[in-house]
């Protein structure tokens, strides 16, 4: 690309940066045009790439082939997920929606009998065998000291979700510690989001101080 | 045939794919290649169905004049550009016309779009973050420690900044994640298996 | 945009209360722009995580093969796309094999051009030194279908060139062949990759996740289902930190480290503005208002 071609495009992304920046300042037809645009050029994108990069190669070009430069049928029984692919489009009909629950329970189950050990093994079991962790009172470390910590506030967070004891006595002493811990950690989260929005931000600046304007190198 | 079907081919995929987890036989791999090879297919099919949605809605209100109609021609004219500029599939790769309009109208739209959420991010800080009671006040000093922690001049203000933000991260921020992921792994799992046994039935729009 | 006159009469603490909102969006804004204008060198303090990527990739021979998910897109290029970038750079540098690959549609263009722009910087050869897979739909279905082999989901890389023609393909048919995955995103790809890639497939996995999704792996951290994280545009300026040799050679902004200035006065502001509305909330509480 030349470099003035890349300045006129380049300005025509500051234009609808600044835009979609006019609505801090109120809703106008500006950010609505721009909003309008990107609902339009998401759907178009998208609608080509499937095309070109899913369903010719995985589908089109697995069913017919070149071979000595002769087309020929090669995996025909393609065809059949492609139809189960194609009943979806019964959900718009409103008398035979119920054909489109085919595909969507073949989905549904696979993904579910997939997801049942998974789940269990990543997020239950490794994280519980994590928390199982080695403290030694001799030599006492900081390490050691974190590690009971870790213990104690997994479990007391843990305790504060259960909800089929009543949280009283030391069961309420614990769940309240459990939520003190929790906080601690959305605080965290929100410090980190706050970090998350921010960097947008920069680099919007970016590209119309940096790219754009070369006011800063 | 609507009903007892459906949830027949939930249970029987589900438990077959759950039991070759468990038995890794040539025979159940087979099975789990095919299966994964259809899904792909079908997955491919079923993606246009939101795009065809999109259109259906823009016309829609095109045809009832609804408020802001003119927006709607708007993304269906953007939509047609699209499709039209990418006829061959060179055209997804970088220099051509289509990736000019990707890279300098949608991403800067989209990427504005999101970064919106710093300038509302620091008005909900000034009105709505109070130390009202406790549990704020710990969320509050929580998100203040980090977000003074992990930046170059959290280190300046305090050497010890750092530090205490990397423990927050790692200690109490852990300890609540894990607690969190425990119970949305359990979640997960006990849904999965209300559904394989037929007990969850809301996707198929039945209670 | 002004107060109206009724507010100018009010207390402070209530002038304060009710300020309009696009006084606060005119000072992010301000905050934002004006370090832009001043030139300053940070020392970004690498933490051990990010180290831990870093120093992962650096001790892979040259030839190894290494796949790099980057799944993200418009949204949060801000903050996946320099650690994206210096992630690319690096492991170009160190002669790796890298296949590159998306499991968000916008994903697509943004990894075509990451790749084909660092590609271009190593003189790295489409095919030999790397390969570009694209995109495909149903992330969790193609996660597992790389575990069996590629060629299940890719029977041809974005290009359309088979991957049985592709010589750097050769002998690389599923995760075992990897050296490890790095995923770049964050979000629910970023779970599915950690439980139908790494307790799948046990293949080693490293995230570069938005500091939205950081603080949540932090579990997955200390139970070694990951090995590395690289949290937001502070965890991408780290690493850019470690690579900045590199950056100054190839003259090339750091980008995520000239952000850190910025991030400093945001941050200052968003906790002026959150201690100056919790100081006006008081006072107002204490003259008996709500």
């Amino acid at each position: 690309m030349s470099p003035i071609e890349l300045t006129i495009w380049q300005t025509i992304g500051a234009f609808f940066t600044i835009a979609i920046f006019s609505f801090l300042y109120k809703d106008n037809p500006l950010y609505k045009i721009a909003e309008s645009i990107v609902v339009g050029v998401a759907a178009g994108y998208f609608t080509v790439l499937l095309f070109w990069t899913s369903l010719k190669p995985k589908f089109w070009d697995q069913i017919i082939t070149h071979r000595d430069g002769v087309l020929v049928i090669d995996k025909w029984w393609y065809i059949i997920p492609g139809i189960l692919g194609l009943l979806m489009y019964f959900h718009f009909s409103s008398k035979f929606a119920w054909i489109s629950r085919y595909p969507l329970c073949l989905y549904i189950g696979i993904g579910s009998g997939i997801a049942i050990p998974l789940s269990l093994q990543t997020f239950v079991l490794r994280q519980v065998e994590a928390t199982m962790l080695p403290v030694s009172l001799y030599p006492l470390e900081a390490q050691s000291i974190n590690n009971l910590l870790i213990v104690l506030m997994v479990v007391a967070a843990l305790i504060y979700f259960f909800f089929s004891m009543e949280h009283k006595g030391v069961v309420g002493k614990t769940a309240t510690f459990g939520i003190w811990v929790i906080m601690v950690g959305f605080g965290a989260s929100f410090g980190y989001t706050v970090m998350a929005r921010v960097s947008l931000l920069i680099g919007r600046i970016q590209f119309l101080l940096v790219d754009w304007l070369h006011w800063v190198k | 045939m609507k009903r007892r079907i459906p949830m027949l081919i939930v249970s029987i995929t589900g438990i077959l794919m759950t039991i070759q987890y468990f038995i890794p036989h040539p025979w159940s791999e087979a099975m789990y290649n095919n299966a994964l090879d259809w899904l792909v297919i079908i997955g491919i099919f079923a993606m246009p169905l939101g795009i065809y949605s999109m259109i259906r809605i823009q016309v829609l209100k095109i045809q009832r004049r609804s408020r802001g109609w003119g927006y709607a021609v708007i993304s269906l004219i953007s939509l047609f550009a699209m499709l039209g500029l990418g006829y061959t599939q060179e055209c997804l790769e970088s220099g051509t016309f289509f990736m000019k309009i990707f890279e300098f109208i949608y991403i800067p739209i989209q990427a504005t779009m999101f970064s919106l959420l710093a300038f509302y991010i620091a008005s909900a800080a000034y009105r709505a973050f109070r130390a009202r009671n406790i549990l704020a006040t710990i969320v509050l000093a929580g998100a203040i420690i980090v977000m003074l922690g992990r930046i170059p001049i959290g280190e300046a203000i305090s050497p010890f900044l750092p530090d205490l933000a990397a423990w927050i991260m790692t200690v109490p921020n852990m300890a609540a994640q894990r607690a969190i992921m425990i119970g949305l792994g359990l979640g997960a799992a006990s849904t999965a298996m209300k559904i394989v046994l037929g007990i969850e039935r809301s996707y198929m729009g039945m209670e | 945009m002004m107060n109206t006159p009724e507010s100018t009469h009010l207390p402070l603490a209530d002038r304060l209360l009710t300020i309009d909102r696009r006084f606060i969006y005119l000072f992010v804004m301000l905050a934002a722009v004006i370090p832009f204008m001043f030139k300053v060198e940070l020392d970004v303090e690498v933490t051990p995580e990010v180290m831990s990527v870093y120093s992962f990739i650096d001790k892979l021979k040259p030839g190894t093969p290494i796949l790099l998910a980057a799944d993200y897109d418009p949204q949060t290029q801000a903050e996946n796309g320099p650690q994206a970038e210096a992630l690319l750079r690096h492991m170009f540098k160190n002669n790796l094999r890298v296949i590159i690959m998306t499991l968000s549609q916008d994903g697509a263009a943004m990894a075509e051009m990451l790749s084909t722009s660092i590609s271009a910087e190593y003189n790295k050869i489409r095919g030999e030194d790397y390969v570009y897979l694209g995109y495909k739909p149903y992330f969790g279905i193609i996660i597992l279908s790389i575990g069996q082999n590629f060629r299940i989901s890719y029977p041809a890389d974005f290009y359309d060139t088979p991957l049985d023609e592709i010589p750097m393909m050769k002998n690389i048919h599923n995760y075992s062949d990897l050296a490890c995955v790095i995923q770049i995103g964050g979000g629910n790809v970023t779970h599915a990759w950690l439980t139908n890639a790494h307790e799948r497939y046990k293949v080693p996995l490293a995230i570069a996740v938005t500091a939205v999704s950081g603080p949540q792996y932090y579990a997955t951290l200390q139970s070694g289902q990951i090995f590395g994280l690289i949290g937001g545009l502070k965890g991408a300026a780290e690493y850019e930190t470690l690579l900045r040799d590199e950056y100054r050679r190839l003259g090339i902004i750091a980008r995520a480290i000239q952000g850190m200035n910025v991030q400093n006065f945001v941050h200052i502001l968003i906790i002026l503005l959150t201690l100056v509305g919790n100081a006006a909330f008081f006072v107002k509480k204490r003259q008996g208002g709500r």
